[in-house]
């Protein structure tokens, strides 16, 4: 295994809807930065898989996109969250954090002597 | 998923069938307008320019593959693959069009000029005096 960790399967989706929450409206370049800047550069995202991931939450209407300017004057498309992917948003951080602390509490178990 | 979200993602994703050439047309921008971001990025960091455009197609993935990815995710490729292959190979649909050939008078106009330009017209000499 390398250095940099992969994305964790599902957990692209939350990291650009949380992305989308914290910064406001943003194109696809941009969201695929943030994510690697907020995990310190350990996370090694490759930027393609961003797409399909944005589809799939437009799909499901949790974003919703519009082309617009960037601030180096360049068209992009922007995504912005929506009502219904703010809650999605809060119903997968709660099950994320719940998942997680199951398997903190299965990993600190004692071994049996 | 909520049944509602599974309903809007299955008719999205059918609708999208309709609108291949456009969404495709749509999405190639989208990573043109994504690749330049990346460059401006990198060049800024101190990148040749040809540097920065290397890494930024390394980075995506490859533009071809990120294209393939996101079609799969956009339609439904099982589906939109039967439509295209019974619009052209289906035997039902060429007997149609077959019959729609014989009973149409432009094509039958059509053919039969044809015919005549292989068949009946004499084959052209240039120096028929000669000849």
């Amino acid at each position: 295994m390398g250095d940099k960790a992969d994305v964790w399967q599902g957990t692209l989706t939350l990291m650009i809807l949380k992305t989308l929450e914290t910064l406001g409206p943003l194109h696809g370049y941009g969201i695929a930065r943030r994510i690697e800047q907020i995990s310190g550069e350990v996370l090694s995202l490759n930027y393609g898989t961003v797409y399909p991931a944005l589809l799939k939450l437009e799909q499901e209407g949790s974003i919703e996109c519009a082309w617009g300017v960037s601030d180096n004057n360049r068209k992009a498309k922007y995504y912005k969250l929506t009502r219904a992917g703010r809650k999605q948003l809060g119903r997968e951080a709660r099950e994320w954090q719940q998942a997680q602390a199951i398997l903190a509490k299965v990993l600190s178990a004692e071994p049996s002597t | 998923m909520s049944l509602l979200r599974s309903m809007r993602t299955g008719f999205r994703r059918f609708g999208a069938i309709f609108y291949k050439r456009q969404r495709d047309a749509e999405f190639a921008a989208e990573l043109k307008s994504h690749l330049q971001l990346h460059m401006e990025d990198n060049v800024r960091a101190g990148m040749t320019p040809e540097a920065a455009r290397r890494e930024a197609l390394l980075k995506l993935g490859g533009v071809e593959q990120t294209k393939e990815n996101y079609r799969d995710r956009r339609g439904l490729p099982v589906l939109g693959d039967t439509f295209s292959r019974f619009a052209i190979r289906s035997p039902h649909a060429a007997q149609i069009t077959g019959l729609h050939r014989g009973h149409h008078p432009g094509h039958c106009a059509r053919d039969r000029s044809h015919h005549r330009a292989i068949h009946c017209r004499p084959f052209h000499t240039p120096h028929t005096a000669a000849v």
